[in-house]
């Protein structure tokens, strides 16, 4: 799937031919990324959904996690026009306390993985830097993070990453790895990723 | 093949003599947590005292299971066990201390949430061999042992030598979203 089969205007791909429109109007289909950040309460996850679902909009990928006790969403829909979900989510808004962002994106989601998979855990003490200086080693070295968490707790800082390196270039990365986490202080491990299917 | 096993063959922290003292426990990000311990002679009284410290530490942590030198500060290839009465149990040694341990056959990999003393806040999922031969050098006498084991045992054993080699549950988590914030303390 090219990414030039979708242009940014949104022209209905996978997942919508052969599904008619939800209250006809997804003739045109828009991808929207959505962000909602800020203090945390119940109900919120379902206020977005029912504001989305009003809209006939289609939620498709999401992640919803709770960093440091803020509430963080993150989630990709499609169907109906930015500007109709930024004034259905401006309720949310309205109190200060949430911020939410509506973005039309070109639909690409469907990239094949281009690397060999691994996972890349950093821990040692907090200090400034250790996220910045770990990436950029994948980063010169051609790699690509498809998932990532940290935590503090105490002074105890962990990084997990997902990372796809190209073939064949894990032991250089490792080393790399283990010399910058050396300057910084810290423990690193580069492990294949687990690809078992059950 | 059965042959070949020395198990434990009776073998309890009495037979140190020595009675343990309990110590503090270190947390990471403490370096010794991340230093590979050095092989230690298991008929040291060092090592002896040290065996006997590990067991009675051990004792009073509710709900330890093990617990390896580099937790108490100790950069060396020393740990006890106890999985006594956990729920997951199958195969059950008892209280034992073992040196210089490695894994020598490990098979039916299996993930599982584990925590540790030494990372209080944290938990992760992690593949472990659910069957698994050990050897090791009881502290001591320094008699030769080799156990088989298997499921939360075996996964117990594989989470101090680890600690034995510097590396704590958090280098082996599954992936980006295979640690969380520990909800419950035991």
């Amino acid at each position: 799937m090219s990414r030039a089969a979708f242009p940014q205007d949104g022209r209905a791909g996978r997942g919508a031919a052969g599904r008619p429109g939800r209250a006809g109007q997804n003739v045109r289909m828009n991808e929207l990324a959505i962000t909602v950040i800020g203090r945390d309460r119940p109900g919120i996850v379902a206020d977005v959904a029912e504001a989305l679902a009003r809209l006939g909009a289609n939620l498709t990928d999401s992640t919803m996690t709770r960093l440091r006790g803020h509430f963080a969403m993150t989630l990709i829909c499609v169907g109906p026009a930015a500007a109709d979900v930024e004034a259905a989510l401006a309720p949310l808004a309205a109190d200060g306390q949430l911020l939410a962002t509506v973005r039309a994106v070109t639909r690409d989601g469907e990239a094949a993985p281009t690397g060999e998979p691994y996972v890349l855990a950093v821990h040692g003490a907090d200090r400034m830097g250790i996220v910045a200086a770990m990436t950029r080693v994948l980063a010169d070295a051609g790699g690509n993070v498809t998932d990532l968490s940290t935590r503090l707790t105490g002074s105890l800082y962990v990084v997990v990453a997902e990372v796809e390196l190209p073939p064949g270039s894990s032991d250089e990365v490792a080393g790399r790895l283990a010399r910058t986490a050396a300057e910084l202080g810290v423990g690193v491990s580069l492990r294949p990723a687990d690809t078992d299917l059950l | 093949m059965t042959a070949e096993y020395v198990g434990l063959d009776g073998w309890t922290p009495e037979a140190l003599v020595v009675p343990g003292d309990v110590r503090p426990v270190v947390s990471a990000p403490d370096p010794v947590l991340s230093r590979p311990g050095p092989e230690v002679d298991p008929t040291s009284d060092e090592v002896v005292r040290l065996a006997a410290d590990l067991v009675a530490t051990m004792r009073v942590s509710p709900g330890c299971v093990g617990l390896a030198a580099p937790q108490v500060g100790v950069s060396a290839q020393v740990f006890a066990v106890d999985v006594t009465g956990h729920p997951k149990a199958l195969t059950v040694h008892g209280t034992f201390v073992l040196c210089n341990a490695r894994v020598v056959e490990a098979s039916r990999w299996k993930a599982g949430r584990e925590g540790c003393m030494s990372v209080p806040d944290l938990t992760g999922d992690v593949k472990r061999a659910g069957r698994l031969v050990v050897e090791g050098v009881l502290p001591g006498t320094g008699r030769s042992v080799r156990l088989a084991t298997d499921g939360f045992e075996a996964r117990a054993l594989q989470h101090e030598i680890d600690h034995c080699a510097g590396l704590l549950f958090l280098d082996r988590v599954a992936g980006a979203h295979a640690i969380y914030q520990r909800k419950v303390y035991l």
